[in-house]
C-alpha cells in the first residue's frame, strides 16, 4: 500500500529543480502505451478479464528488477482524495483516477516510474525526471518496458508497431512531453504565435496536467503528436531542437523586457514575492500565477533567497488535496485558501536561503 | 485502372495536386473523391440521368457494408470504432486494416511502426526491414538505371529471402 504520510512529506524526484535547463524546463516525461497480446482492451473486456489482467500485472511488476521499491496500490479501493492527491503529484492521470473499473498503480519510490494498470491501455508506463533530460527518461523507461516484456507478451505487430486502444497512440505508444515556463513570451504577447508555429510541426500543446486542462502559472506542455512512423529517438530528437528553440525565444524575450521594462518587470516579481510572503487567503491559481513571476525572479537573479526547489516542492503541496492531506482534514475550497496561504509562509521562511551578498555593481 | 483507395471501383476521378513542386497524381472511384471533398464537374447533362444520386446510394451501400465488418477475436464492428474511436483488441488491428491505413496516414503520416520491436520478434522483424530498405535502394538503382548496382542489390535480397 502506499504510505501517504511518507508521500506527502516527501518531494517529487521529478521536481528537484535539477538537470539540463531546470530553471525553464521543470520536467521532463514519457509514456509508453503497451497491452497484453491475446486479451481484449480494457474499455472491451468483460470486468473478470479486467480483474485477471490487472493481476497479472501486478505479479509481473513484482518480478521486475527496476520495481523492486515500489508502492503499489487498488487504486478503486482508495479514498477519493488519495487518488487526487497520485494525479496532483502527475503519477496517474485525471481519466485513470475517474475510471470504474479495477485498476492499480505501481511506482518507484523516487517516484520516477509510474505505472499504470487498466487505464486505457493495459499498461501505461511513464517515467519523469527533473528539467530537460528526456535521453535519462527513456533509458529508465525502456529498461522497465524490457523487463516487463520478457515476461509479458504485448500486443504488437510488424507493420503497426504496439497495439493500442486508440489508433492515436499505435506504434511507439510513446509519448513524450516537456514542461517549460515561457512568462517572458506571455508578457511580450509573442506566446499565440510561438505556439501556433509548434502545433504546424507535429506537436501539441497542453495545460498543466495533461489533455484538456487549462494553462496554469505560464507553464506548458509541450508533446509529440504522431506515434507512428518514427523511431523514439527522432521523436526525443525533434522535441529537443524545438524545446532548445523556444528556451532561445524565451531567453531573447526575457531580455527584451529587461532593456524595456525593468522597473515593471522587477515590480511584478518583488510584488509577487511579498504577496506570497504575507498573503492570507490564496486560492489555487493566484498562487499558480504568482509562483510563476517568482520563478522568472529566481531564473533571471532577482530572487536569490528561494531555489528551484523549494518553490517547485510547494507548487505541489499547495495543491487542495495535498494540503487536506498535509493538514490532515478535509475542507471547503474558501478554507483551503487560508491554509494555503499559511503553508506558503511558513515553507517560504523555512526553506529561506541564506541571501548572497549582492555585488557593489548591482 | 481500379480506385486507389477502396480498389474496388474503377477510377473515374484523377486529381492532380501540387505541392512544393511535387506533383503527385491521385486515380480515385466517384465515392472516394467524394469522400476527400473532391467534387469534382459533372456536367448538367449527366445529372439529369440521375448519376449523382446512383453514385450515392452505392457509395452509402459500401459504407453499410463497412460499418458491419467485424473483428474475428472480440466481435467489435467497425461502426462501433468509429462512434467510440477505440478498438476492442488486437487483433483489430488486421481485421480492419484496409480501413485503419487511411486513417493512421491522417493521423500520423505513416502507416507503419519503425520504432522500438519487443526483444523476442526483433531478429525475425530486423531482417525483415532490412530486406525492405535494400528492395527500397534497388528501385531507386533502377530509376537511375543504374543496373550494375540493381541486380547486385537483387542477388543481397534474394541471399537473405533464401536464409528465412
Amino acid at each position: 500500500m502506499i504510505d501517504f504520510e511518507k508521500l506527502i512529506v516527501h518531494p517529487s524526484g521529478w521536481l528537484d529543480g535539477t538537470g539540463p535547463e531546470a530553471n525553464m524546463i521543470l520536467s521532463s516525461r514519457l509514456r509508453l502505451a503497451r497491452n497484453i497480446k491475446g486479451h481484449a482492451f480494457v474499455h472491451h473486456a468483460k470486468p473478470e478479464a479486467v480483474s485477471e489482467t490487472y493481476q497479472q500485472i501486478m505479479n509481473t511488476a513484482a518480478e521486475c528488477p527496476s520495481l523492486k521499491r515500489v508502492f503499489t496500490a487498488d487504486v478503486g479501493e482508495m479514498a477519493p482524495l488519495d487518488r487526487r492527491l497520485l494525479v496532483e503529484r502527475h503519477l496517474i492521470s485525471p481519466d485513470f483516477e475517474r475510471a470504474q473499473w479495477k485498476r492499480g498503480a505501481v511506482i518507484t519510490e523516487d517516484e520516477k516510474i509510474a505505472i499504470m494498470i487498466n487505464e486505457e491501455d493495459h499498461l501505461r508506463l511513464q517515467s519523469i525526471v527533473s528539467g530537460f533530460q528526456m535521453e535519462e527518461g527513456w533509458e529508465a523507461l525502456n529498461k522497465v518496458d524490457n523487463e516487463l516484456s520478457a515476461r509479458l507478451h504485448f500486443a504488437f505487430s510488424e507493420k503497426y508497431g504496439y497495439l493500442t486502444a486508440c489508433p492515436t497512440n499505435v506504434g511507439t505508444g510513446m509519448r513524450v512531453s516537456v514542461l517549460i515556463h515561457l512568462p517572458a513570451l506571455v508578457l511580450t504577447k509573442a506566446i499565440d504565435e510561438t505556439l501556433k508555429g509548434i502545433t504546424q510541426i507535429g506537436l501539441s500543446v497542453r495545460g498543466f496536467y495533461g489533455e484538456g486542462t487549462e494553462v496554469l502559472g505560464n507553464l506548458f506542455q509541450i508533446s509529440n503528436y504522431a506515434t507512428l512512423g518514427k523511431t523514439e529517438h527522432e521523436v526525443i530528437e525533434t522535441i529537443r531542437k524545438v524545446m532548445l528553440q523556444l528556451i532561445g525565444f524565451e531567453s531573447r524575450a526575457c531580455e527584451t523586457l529587461l532593456k524595456e521594462a525593468k522597473t515593471q518587470i522587477e515590480d511584478k516579481i518583488w510584488r509577487a514575492y511579498g504577496i506570497l510572503n504575507n498573503a492570507r487567503l490564496l486560492t489555487s491559481n493566484e498562487f499558480m500565477s504568482l509562483s510563476s513571476a517568482l520563478r522568472l525572479g529566481i531564473s533571471i537573479g532577482i530572487i536569490n533567497n528561494i531555489d528551484l526547489k523549494s518553490l517547485n516542492q510547494l507548487m505541489i503541496l499547495v495543491q487542495p488535496a495535498h494540503i487536506q492531506k498535509y493538514l490532515k482534514h478535509e475542507m471547503e475550497s474558501s478554507e483551503r485558501d487560508f491554509f494555503r496561504a499559511n503553508v506558503v509562509r511558513e515553507h517560504l521562511i523555512k526553506t529561506r536561503k541564506k541571501a548572497s551578498p549582492r555585488r557593489k555593481d548591482d | 485502372m481500379n480506385c486507389e483507395s477502396c480498389g474496388k471501383h474503377p477510377a473515374t476521378v484523377h486529381f492532380t495536386q501540387i505541392i512544393n513542386n511535387k506533383k503527385t497524381l491521385q486515380n480515385l472511384c466517384k465515392a472516394c473523391a467524394e469522400k476527400r471533398g473532391f467534387a469534382g464537374h459533372v456536367s448538367p447533362a449527366a445529372k439529369g440521368f440521375g448519376v449523382e444520386n446512383l453514385v450515392s446510394k452505392i457509395a452509402n451501400e459500401y459504407e453499410e457494408e463497412n460499418n458491419a465488418v467485424a473483428c474475428g477475436s472480440c466481435g467489435l464492428k467497425y461502426i462501433e470504432f468509429k462512434q467510440s474511436g477505440r478498438l476492442g483488441c488486437g487483433e483489430c488491428y488486421s481485421a480492419f486494416e484496409a480501413r485503419l491505413d487511411d486513417l493512421l496516414r491522417k493521423i500520423h503520416g505513416s502507416s507503419h511502426h519503425i520504432g522500438k520491436i519487443p526483444k523476442d520478434l526483433e531478429p525475425a522483424i530486423s531482417e525483415n526491414r532490412q530486406v525492405e530498405t535494400l528492395r527500397k535502394e534497388m528501385r531507386r538503382a533502377i530509376e537511375k538505371e543504374d543496373f550494375e548496382r540493381a541486380a547486385y542489390l537483387r542477388d543481397q535480397i534474394k541471399q537473405r529471402e533464401v536464409k528465412e
